[in-house]
């Protein structure tokens, strides 16, 4: 395939006309048209001073056609992409966010990274665009070689609704995708990023770029918690939609549970929030919110999200005291089992305890686990946040998230009982709890906030969440392009069913200089993986007005200028050979 | 008679004359005054009788006034010898007209020279001397002479030189010499013109002038061919090329122009695409070359 879109062996034969056009019109105007004349006498006298020149003319003719013939060659190449290459192909998959199919910046922002990108790895490389969607829908493959992932990009819409954005599956197809490729890598386009995982190294090794595509800077969106425990029985899920502006399509926010429960909330025409709260779910049920009508950027006017059921953690626990047993009994799904191959989760006093542990996932505590047992993780970090925070930042901790060789992820807790926490990377991953230097021995499971941690650290370790994750949609910050320098400050927060902020992080992401764009809030590490919904704030403080990018034509269209113009040259000298 | 040569052309030749004012002796008695007194009808002087003289030429009247015998002298009338070298090259048939006008001229120069019974010998060429016409007089060779021409068609190089030389050699009283010819020998124009400057004959030289031979129509990359040594040269014609190329014709013209005027010798430049009779009879002042 090519720029042009025309098929391959359409492409390749008009090249080929014009090599062979540009060859024989070269020759045709330089072959001496041979003239009988009636005496050499006064051509010999006229060329006399020509004689010296004829090595010069006869170099200049064929610099003359190899430029032609250079120029059509870089022409070619530079729009042509060779079918399929050798083992030394890159495979590239585009993972391309659903939204920005409904956003026309975004949507020739892509097609232009598409446009761009395809033709510096040419011959080499082999791509495919996926939407990511649930279910994720393939735009053009490497097996497709009749349309180019460009062309796919334009007629993407045509197929339908795009849908809902779902990174993880999307992210799950590109993998399978790139499975087994030697060298692979995937261009996430993304609108919006949060729900992608922090690391950009994917299992199998395929590295994640991410291009950030413009996002509306304001925008109607709506976020949803959290599910918590209900004092009341069942789960309560909070549903915020936030209004931007005034005027607008945007009326009411509907939350629907497929139970039957239902709440519609009415918002004002003016900037401000509007919260709606289902109470009294049941693990397993499902929570559609809406916003009704439609504004610019629909892909964060609506989320659904399940009630996580509570499966059975089997722990094994040896050495565990009344107290500790108390605790693990307490813990909701959570069975003692004294079989460690059956087991889940290992509780652990010492990390080499027992061999046969070795591989489980194990919480390690007391004052063991302080001392950084050898074996064990590196060093410790230690982070306050509020009491709150712990819960649900453990609760957004993916099972995959502490799979090996994804990377750093230790959120460490020291909260106000004095508990220090810690996971560490490794395989099997370890939770590493102790008391703090000054407290007694058993001080630990004497905190009152004790049997939550340890429920929190089962369910984490367990790969199973303590409860649903939040499904945050988007984000209401976003990057704008053409700000050169300057930066864009992002606050986040998350905020509970009870409407206290449970954290906040602010960050600072410069600008790119020459109106590339960067895209915040990913850069958040403790509040990534699924955990607390982002808001963000642009600000314009340190804005400096810039040149806005401007979108030159391509070297390949310059490239085309002087082939064509070399052509005219070669047929205008022909035609005046011709004529005369 | 075929195209080249019709009723209208020879009319208009009938009345056009060679004026030699003396011509040599020992020719046979035609219309060209002569150095010698002899038998001609002209009166030209009286002389005394000698004794064997023919009786019929003294003059009766004088001797009955003066009482002596005197003869009556004429002015003897004899014929021109006239050479006609005819250029039979290739280059003379490139472009077919200048051939063409080739053959009219020398038949229109022997025509004039037939019509006052003067001798007329053509002598073709092309590499080599070719085999003649001649001499003949008289109007009824004239036919014959015509008919011959018609036949004549290109026979390869250029050899003027060497059939001037043979003009030069041949035994034979003074007389005109009729050039015609586009005069581009291989060699140049130099030893041409050294071979006229030795010939005693008046000279008339005919060039054959076309108009590309002064304005080539090319343009851009061209192979030149002589049509003549097949020798070939690539030639990318620009502006300059062709100034150069202009420059160097009219120095051939100059030469061939000061050779003429040099040698007393007459110099047509017969434009071969133009009428060649009215271009004839231009040369013929009130009728009368005078030689």
């Amino acid at each position: 395939m090519n720029l042009w879109g025309l098929p391959g062996w359409l492409f390749w034969s008009a090249g080929a006309f014009a090599l062979v056009s540009a060859f024989l019109l070269h020759f045709l105007r330089v072959r001496s048209r041979p003239v009988t004349v009636p005496t050499l006498l006064f051509w010999r006298e006229a060329v006399k001073e020509q004689s010296p020149r004829v090595l010069f003319r006869r170099l200049s003719r064929w610099g003359s056609l190899l430029l032609v013939l250079l120029v059509l060659f870089f022409l070619l190449f530079s729009a042509g992409e060779p079918g399929p290459s050798g083992k030394n192909a890159e495979y590239r998959v585009y993972l391309l966010d659903p939204a920005a199919l409904d956003l026309p910046a975004a949507k020739k922002e892509a097609a232009s990274i598409l446009g761009e990108s395809l033709p510096r790895g040419r011959g080499r490389t082999r791509c495919a665009l996926l939407l990511a969607s649930l279910p994720p829908r393939p735009l053009s493959s490497f097996q497709d070689p009749s349309r180019t992932a460009l062309a796919a990009l334009e007629g993407a819409r045509r197929a339908g609704a795009p849908g809902l954005r779902d990174w993880e599956a999307g992210l799950r197809a590109a993998r399978a995708l790139l499975e087994g490729r030697k060298r692979a890598s995937l261009y996430v386009l993304a609108v919006d990023s949060t729900g992608l995982p922090a690391s950009r190294i994917l299992p199998g090794g395929i590295t994640l770029h991410l291009v950030p595509l413009p996002a509306p800077l304001w925008d109607d969106g709506v976020q949803a918690a959290t599910p918590v425990r209900s004092p009341l029985g069942g789960w309560d899920v909070l549903v915020r939609a936030r209004r931007r502006g005034r005027g607008g399509p945007v009326r009411s926010l509907t939350v629907r549970a497929a139970s039957g429960a239902e709440k519609t909330v009415l918002l004002d025409d003016r900037d401000g929030l509007a919260e709606a709260v289902l109470r009294g779910l049941s693990p397993g049920d499902r929570v559609t919110a809406r916003l009704s009508g439609k504004d610019s950027y629909g892909a964060n006017d609506a989320l659904t999200l399940e009630i996580p059921r509570n499966p059975e953690i089997r722990v094994y626990a040896p050495g565990a005291g009344p107290v500790l047993q108390a605790a693990l009994a307490a813990v909701e799904g959570a069975r003692i089992t004294g079989d460690p191959s059956s087991a889940q989760v290992a509780v652990l006093q010492k990390p080499g305890a027992a061999k046969k542990v070795s591989s489980l996932p194990a919480l390690l505590w007391g004052p063991a686990a302080a001392e950084k047992p050898s074996g064990g993780p590196g060093p410790w970090r230690t982070v306050s946040l509020h009491p709150l925070v712990e819960g649900l930042a453990f609760s957004g901790v993916r099972s995959s998230a502490l799979s090996p060789g994804t990377g750093p992820l230790i959120p460490l807790v020291r909260n106000q009982s004095g508990i220090t926490v810690g996971i560490s990377p490794g395989s099997p991953p370890r939770i590493l709890a102790a008391a703090d230097p000054e407290d007694k021995p058993n001080g630990l499971w004497e905190s009152p906030d004790f049997p939550r941690f340890l429920a929190r650290a089962l369910r984490a370790l367990s790969g199973i969440p303590f409860a649903g994750d939040g499904l945050a949609a988007g984000g209401w910050g976003a990057v704008r392009k053409g700000l050169d320098g300057g930066g864009l400050e992002f606050r986040a927060q998350g905020f509970p069913p009870t409407g206290i902020p449970l954290a906040e992080g602010r960050g600072e992401f410069p600008f790119l200089p020459g109106g590339k764009s960067s895209l915040g809030g990913l850069a958040l590490p403790a509040l990534t993986g699924g955990g607390p919904p982002l808001s963000g704030s642009l600000s314009r403080a340190g804005e400096r007005p810039g040149k806005p990018s401007r979108g030159g034509p391509s070297p390949a269209f310059w490239l085309g200028l002087l082939g064509l113009f070399f052509l005219t040259l070669e047929w205008w000298a022909f035609n005046r050979g011709r004529a005369a | 008679m075929g195209r080249l040569f019709d009723g209208p052309f020879l009319r208009r030749l009938e009345s056009l004359r060679y004026a030699s004012r003396r011509v040599p002796r020992g020719g046979r008695p035609a219309e060209q005054t002569s150095k010698s007194l002899g038998g001609g009808v002209e009166f030209a002087d009286y002389r005394a009788y000698v004794p064997g003289e023919d009786m019929r030429r003294v003059d009766w009247m004088v001797y009955l006034r003066l009482g002596k015998l005197f003869s009556r002298l004429f002015t003897e009338e004899l014929d021109l010898p006239v050479h006609v070298a005819l250029d039979l090259s290739d280059s003379v048939f490139l472009p077919p007209e200048r051939g063409r006008a080739a053959l009219q001229a020398a038949a229109a120069f022997s025509w004039v020279a037939l019509s006052g019974q003067d001798r007329v010998r053509v002598h073709p060429f092309g590499a080599d001397p070719l085999p003649g016409f001649g001499p003949v007089s008289g109007k009824g060779a004239g036919m014959r002479l015509l008919d011959w021409l018609e036949g004549l068609g290109p026979s390869g190089g250029t050899g003027i030189e060497k059939t001037l030389r043979r003009i030069r050699g041949l035994a034979g009283r003074r007389g005109l010499l009729v050039v015609v010819s586009d005069f581009f020998s291989p060699s140049g124009i130099g030893g041409v013109l050294e071979e006229l400057a030795r010939q005693r004959h008046r000279l008339l030289l005919v060039q054959l002038v076309h108009p590309h031979d002064s304005e080539p129509p090319f343009q851009g990359e061209i192979r030149v061919i002589d049509c003549e040594t097949r020798e070939e040269r690539d030639v990318t014609v620009t502006p300059a090329v062709l100034e150069r190329y202009r420059s160097a014709w009219k120095t051939f013209q100059e030469e061939l122009r000061s050779f003429a005027l040099r040698r007393g010798a007459y110099l047509l430049p017969l434009q071969v695409t133009v009428d060649v009779i009215s271009q004839v009879e231009a040369l013929f002042l009130g009728g009368r070359l005078p030689l």
